[in-house]
């Protein structure tokens, strides 16, 4: 235990904090204060707040619906509603706001084709729209293994006392749901945080912190500006996490009892019904057009202006296999090992040595506060030359993806252990179980879902990732999206776009291979 | 058994670990390029030098020149790449500031066969090719939107202030496109002054719908319609264009332009090998393949340009000031900002 501990600690320290010590040592105390001088800054800090909380909240709104309708057992298309809920993951995030403005743009197919609309999606209404899109699944997975995890018999208990399904789901459903919903806010707002793809694209003028720390990088090479603006962000990440662990952490939330039946979840309500699958087929219609449009833009000669169907572009991305290769070969590598750290961290941080446990968690969180554009550059210059040579390798590429991918593995898999109860620990203790018994035998069993969750999610963060690869690939590892990257700064946005639609088609087959492994619930679970 | 399972989790890490700390040499014979230029052209010179050397070209290409100077910086300490080729000198001259790039004057360069303005007399930079900023038109939306209300097709930097392209622009913002910045300065020094200049630029902002982030964003929104005019590169617009996108271009007179550069890392593998490529891309015929297929201006006067093209003699460019460009971007994007930037909304 005390080993284990002081493992991950080290290793945390090693390959979280070090990377970022590096980068904040980069700017110096006048870089800082340069930002008062920046009007643009300082408004990049309130944009950021404001649509950092406006999304946040419609993804874990739009994401805790999601997870209600998938942990019902009577739902008609809970195998479509699944896909959709999944599906934004799975594409670089630019893709996704690049369908949004062909089809939703001035000229786009369904606002000026089919309405004769003259909309504006530039600016933060289109990136709201389309953070709210790519986040909800985070949400949605976060929040519904939370809802599956509530045995079934204690809302039935309650509705056998006399309860009404409104007074079951406020005084039941919802408090046991609350630590789902917290660390699903939480990750989101610091994916919103953090996200640069959709304010690239979208954003127009709307100035964002991510964005303005990639933009000096790109438009002027000023890393230390942007050093300095990515640091910005750690402030308000570092606020979240506390405000999580003030609101989640106190209570105890116990029903995985280690004893009694869980049951069979009743029929759903009539009007619930009707709400969950309206409102699901919705958005579902919305994620389909979204992806529609990528598929569109693969086999038609120019984007958005000459539909004119070819495999030209096809015959394009066909060429880049190798890339594609090399992202999966990366994205399964960083997969495994987010799952396992994961793992290990929340077993460790669970609770025991209170102060130590908060602050290897604070450290398994706190990558996820770190924009990519960040821990790429900390990782480079932590570790281009000695003592650890890492640069030039693949397993950079790994490593950063795995620890970056860390605060959704730990929060899982931490979420999950708050809910089993430890008097299954200590019974295997008092057996004689040494710790890492404990966490094989019992631990292992009960949460191999969790840590599938774990690893599929790193997987698809992986294989989407760009803000990282970017500054990691070498010349012979170039991964697909640095490749379709390639593409659209080409404007061969054809190109990208059947790359990305070979990209999504991988990874739907991984994860359908998964599925036929696991069992079709492996992301609810 | 289960025990093994978590022994495994180890040992994965460990390897990881092991295979990582071995330094990630490249093949002796080889050097490594970060390329902010096109892959085709980028392939074109590849095959090319690669049989006349013996050496093998390993390059990483991102048309995203920044990124590729911040990587050559955050790898200072070990560096990986021997070349850092295109984007402007005015990304390539921080590098050259700071130390991190290696002199070299390549024989071409005494040839008499490329002007002076390209030549970098410390030798840290290499100007290899040239491109003006260009307006890009969307033609249908031009006859449905502009023509009507009197505006005038766009010929000179002027005639986007007709109010008929209010709001209708794409322009780049000077803050994060360096593009968007040599736009700033162009329009200073075709002012003749800094407040003249910043006039224009108030008047020319009505008609800015979006100033994009990015370099490559202007295209894509002329091209989609959400903007019927543009200003960007003329190699971009070109390459478009070409590629059957449904895209104009107009160089217009007195406009400003970039030098594109390439320069050697200093302490990279294969420093030799890199003033090879040097002197290859600054040679007749790789200057002919980056004028045909990347869609440029070759630096050589002796290489044809694209027929295409009109010729670098009848462009008038404006008189660009580089040197006080470089000094005061920081100071004339920050003023930007103050009365334009943030003015909107």
């Amino acid at each position: 235990m005390f080993m284990g501990a002081w493992g991950t600690a080290l290793l945390i320290a090693l390959f979280v904090l070090y990377p970022v010590f590096r980068v904040l040592a980069y700017p110096s105390a006048t870089d800082f204060l340069a930002v008062l001088d920046h009007p643009r800054w300082l408004r990049a800090i309130v944009n950021t707040l404001v649509m950092t909380t406006l999304s946040t909240v419609t993804a874990c709104l739009l994401g805790f619906v999601f997870a209600l309708a998938l942990t019902r057992p009577d739902l008609p298309g809970k195998g479509l509603f699944r896909t959709i809920s999944i599906l934004p993951l799975f594409s670089p995030p630019f893709a996704v706001a690049f369908s949004y403005l062909l089809l939703f743009g001035r000229l786009g197919l369904i606002t000026h084709t089919v309405f004769h609309l003259r909309v504006d999606i530039l600016g933060w209404r289109g990136l709201w729209l389309s953070q709210t899109i790519s986040f909800f699944p985070i949400a949605t997975l976060a929040i519904s293994r939370v809802l599956e995890n509530i045995p079934p018999s204690i809302e039935f208990v309650a509705r056998n006392l006399g309860a009404d399904e409104v007074s079951v789901f406020r005084t039941v459903t919802a408090p046991l749901a609350r630590p789902g919903v917290a660390a699903a806010m939480l990750l989101v707002a610091l994916y919103v945080l953090a996200d640069f793809g959709n304010p690239l694209v979208i954003g127009g003028d709307f100035p964002i912190l991510a964005t303005e720390a990639w933009y000096q990088i790109e438009g002027w090479a000023d890393q230390r500006a942007a050093a300095m603006l990515a640091s910005l962000l750690l402030l308000p990440a570092a606020l979240l996490f506390l405000l999580e662990r003030r609101w989640v952490g106190r209570r105890l939330y116990t029903t995985i009892l280690g004893r009694g039946a869980r049951g069979e979840r009743g029929p759903t309500p009539r009007g619930l019904r009707v709400f969950l699958v309206a409102f699901c087929s919705l958005v579902a219609i919305f994620v389909g057009l979204i992806y529609a449009g990528i598929v569109i833009g693969s086999l038609t000669r120019v984007w958005g202006a000459d539909w004119h169907p070819t495999l030209r572009h096809w015959a394009e991305a066909v060429k880049r296999w190798p890339h594609v290769q090399n992202s999966l070969v990366v994205s399964g590598g960083a997969g495994v090992m987010a799952a396992c750290l994961g793992f290990v961290t929340a077993y460790v941080a669970r609770g025991r040595a209170v102060a130590g446990g908060a602050i290897l968690g604070a450290g398994a969180v706190m990558p996820a506060a770190i924009p990519g554009v960040f821990l790429g550059i900390g990782y480079l210059l932590a570790f281009n030359g000695p003592p650890i040579p890492l640069a030039g390798t693949i397993w950079i590429l790994i490593l950063a993806l795995s620890f970056w991918n860390l605060p959704f593995a730990y929060k899982t898999t931490a979420a999950g252990f708050r809910q089993i109860d430890r008097a299954l620990e200590e019974a295997a203790s008092n057996l004689g179980a040494s710790w890492l018994r404990v966490l094989t035998d019992v631990y292992l069993p009960l949460l191999k879902r969790t840590a599938w969750v774990a690893f599929i999610a790193t997987f698809v963060n992986s294989v989407t990732n760009l803000s990282i690869t970017m500054f990691l690939v070498t010349a012979r590892d170039v991964v697909a999206t640095v490749s379709i990257l390639a593409l659209v700064s080409d404007n061969r946005l054809g190109a990208g776009a059947a790359l990305t639609t070979l990209l999504l088609a991988l990874t739907f087959a991984a994860l359908a291979l998964s599925f036929r492994w696991m069992g079709p619930d492996v992301l609810v679970a | 058994m289960r025990v093994l399972w978590t022994i495994s989790i180890v040992s994965v890490l460990v390897i990881c670990l092991v295979l990582g700390a071995g330094p990630g040499t490249a093949a002796p014979n080889a050097i490594v390029i970060y390329s902010g230029m096109d892959e085709y052209t980028m392939n074109v010179l590849t095959k090319a030098f690669e049989p006349m050397t013996g050496m093998k070209v390993e390059s990483l290409i991102l048309a995203a020149a920044g990124t590729m100077a911040s990587r050559v910086r955050s790898e200072a300490s070990a560096p990986r790449a021997d070349i850092f080729l295109g984007g402007s000198v005015e990304i390539h001259e921080p590098l050259a500031r700071d130390g991190l790039l290696v002199p070299y004057h390549a024989p071409e360069e005494a040839s008499g066969k490329i002007p002076s303005e390209y030549i970098d007399p410390r030798g840290l930079w290499h100007g290899f090719y040239a491109g003006p900023l260009v307006i890009i038109v969307n033609r249908r939306l031009y006859e449905q939107e502009i023509k009507p209300r009197g505006g005038p097709y766009p010929q000179t930097w002027d005639d986007l202030l007709h109010p008929a392209y209010a709001g209708k622009v794409a322009a780049w913002n000077p803050a994060t496109v360096g593009g968007g910045y040599i736009f700033l300065a162009t329009q200073i020094f075709r002012a003749g002054s800094e407040d003249k200049g910043f006039e224009w630029l108030k008047r020319f902002d009505a008609s800015v719908r979006v100033y994009g982030a990015t370099g490559p964003s202007t295209i894509p929104l002329v091209v989609r319609g959400e903007a019927v005019a543009g200003v960007a590169w003329l190699d971009d617009s070109a390459e478009a264009k070409d590629n059957g996108q449904p895209l104009e271009y107009v160089i217009p007179p007195d406009t400003g332009g970039e030098i594109g550069g390439i320069s050697i890392v200093k302490g990279g593998p294969n420093t030799d090998g890199a003033k090879r490529f040097v002197d290859f891309v600054l040679l007749k015929g790789a200057q002919d393949a980056i004028a045909r297929f990347g869609f440029k201006y070759p630096v050589r006067t002796d290489v044809p340009i694209r027929s295409d093209f009109p010729a670098l003699s009848s462009l008038k460019f404006v008189k660009y000031d580089r040197p006080f460009a470089l000094q005061n971007r920081d100071r004339l994007t920050k003023k930007w900002d103050e009365l334009i930037g943030s003015q909107r909304r």
